[in-house]
């Protein structure tokens, strides 16, 4: 536990290390949704698509409301066949209890996190806090823990998200080009004519408008589990997000 | 009002702060795959590459006009992207992400009329300030997660969330969210509703399986 505060330091030492006055390259890249292939060009996310997220899904089972449900889905356009996770990355998906969403003590962050060796076929082993465990091989189902709490899939999947991208930049290149040269207020707004927002909407929702990532896959992660493995009582309510670390 | 929790929200975020602290349970001794690491502490987990709460933040919201003075755009998707949860508020003032609403608002001929605006010259700072708080949240104890955002949105029926299911059109939402309005005069979208590769399933693993 006390190496993984430490890591969390680190990342903040990082952080710091990477403040906006920070000089990097400046190379660009495109526009992408809804999480994928955002940073320059030549770091670590871009150069190793397998640590590069590409969603997170969390929601209450529908019938009981025991159990969690959590989808992290990360390579852009993955090959269904020979892509893989990285054993050099670490997938962590954070979650705190709160008492409410404006609460001001949430509990302390129970991680689940996973990892992958680079064997043919590769396996995997996810924990959750430090209470529960699993360890399977990639594409692979059944895999769940002794307490029954805790299960998890890895493996190449559908891309699940939808939308036109190109549409959507085209609108976002428009939007910037108006922004830049119009008239803006003092706290940074540009009020579009009539023209520039119907110039916008159309931008937006081209016809015919095509989802860009139709029959794409990525390397998903999905994972089952019972809520009182990360809430606490009187805590009811979860803040989810994800990252990709490296791994040490 | 129409949403109070956003409300809610900011003061908890300006009082508190974000609790990333890790956790204190006993290791359990279990058999670690042999990928390094003798036990279950975590002391594998290394420098974040990474990372996303609510989608289409990283994209929508950090810098997609190049608007930061000195910084590309994916520069500033680098810095948000590497960010300790202790550093995300910094993200909130002009001309990180309230700058970028500012733009956002514009778009349908009124500035102001965005969830959350202000007055003043911290009009977009209290939305910002929410956002950059970049997780989903959940309400565990309701069952039906239909609605994103339901929880900063105040409803008391849905959990939040974000669910993959065909009903979470996610893009559109937040589009109309940024151009603003309540509900906006004329509603945005991109045109694709659905998943044409066919709908998540409700059973684990969720996910189709490749196509």
């Amino acid at each position: 536990m006390i190496g993984y505060i430490r890591a969390m330091k680190n990342w903040r030492l990082c952080a710091a290390a990477l403040s906006l006055s920070g000089s990097l390259s400046l190379l660009t890249t495109a526009a992408q949704a809804s999480d994928r292939q955002d940073g320059t060009t030549g770091t670590t996310l871009n150069v190793d698509p397998s640590g590069d997220i590409v969603d997170l899904f969390a929601w209450m089972e529908p019938i009981q409301g025991q159990r969690l449900q959590l989808v992290l889905t990360v390579f852009p356009n993955a090959d269904k066949t020979t892509s893989r996770f990285s054993n050099q990355t670490v997938y962590v998906i954070h979650t705190a209890a709160r008492a409410s969403a404006t609460d001001p003590n949430p509990a302390p962050e129970v991680p689940i996190v996973c990892r992958f060796n680079n064997q043919i076929p590769q396996e995997f082993e996810c924990l959750v806090g430090q209470v529960d465990y699993i360890r399977a091989a990639v594409g692979t189902s059944g895999n769940v823990s002794s307490s029954g709490k805790f299960q998890v899939f890895a493996g190449p999947r559908n891309d699940p998200f939808f939308m036109n991208t190109s549409g959507t930049s085209n609108a976002i290149s428009n939007i910037a080009s108006t922004v830049k040269s119009g008239a803006r207020d003092a706290q940074g707004c540009h009020a579009f004519s009539t023209l520039e927002q119907v110039t916008v909407r159309q931008m937006l929702n081209p016809i015919p408008s095509m989802d860009s990532y139709r029959t794409q896959h990525v390397l998903g992660i999905s994972i089952s589990v019972d809520k009182s493995l990360l809430i606490q009582p009187g805590k009811t309510m979860l803040s989810v997000w994800a990252s990709t670390n490296t791994a040490l | 009002m129409r949403f109070p929790l956003l409300f809610g929200l900011l003061s908890s975020v300006i009082l508190s702060g974000c609790n990333s602290a890790g956790t204190e349970t006993p290791e359990l001794g279990m058999p670690i795959l042999d990928l390094g690491a003798p036990s279950m502490d975590l002391t594998f987990v290394g420098q974040q590459i990474d990372r996303v709460g609510r989608p289409l933040i990283n994209l929508f919201l950090t810098d997609p006009f190049d608007l930061v003075g000195g910084m590309t755009t994916p520069q500033v998707q680098d810095a948000y992207n590497a960010a300790a949860s202790t550093g995300w508020s910094s993200f909130a003032p002009r001309p990180y992400i309230a700058e970028s609403l500012a733009a956002w608002d514009g778009i349908d001929g009124t500035c102001g009329n965005q969830v959350l605006a202000g007055s003043g010259a911290t009009r977009y700072v209290p939305f910002s300030t929410v956002l950059t708080q970049d997780y989903l949240l959940l309400e565990t104890s309701k069952t039906s997660c239909q609605r994103y955002l339901a929880v900063e949105l105040n409803d008391p029926n849905e959990c939040g969330g974000r669910s993959p299911f065909v009903s979470a059109n996610v893009v559109d939402a937040t589009l109309n969210l940024l151009q603003g309005g309540n509900p906006p005069v004329i509603a945005i979208g991109q045109g694709v509703t659905s998943d044409p590769d066919g709908n998540p399933s409700q059973n684990f693993p969720f996910l189709l399986p490749p196509l």
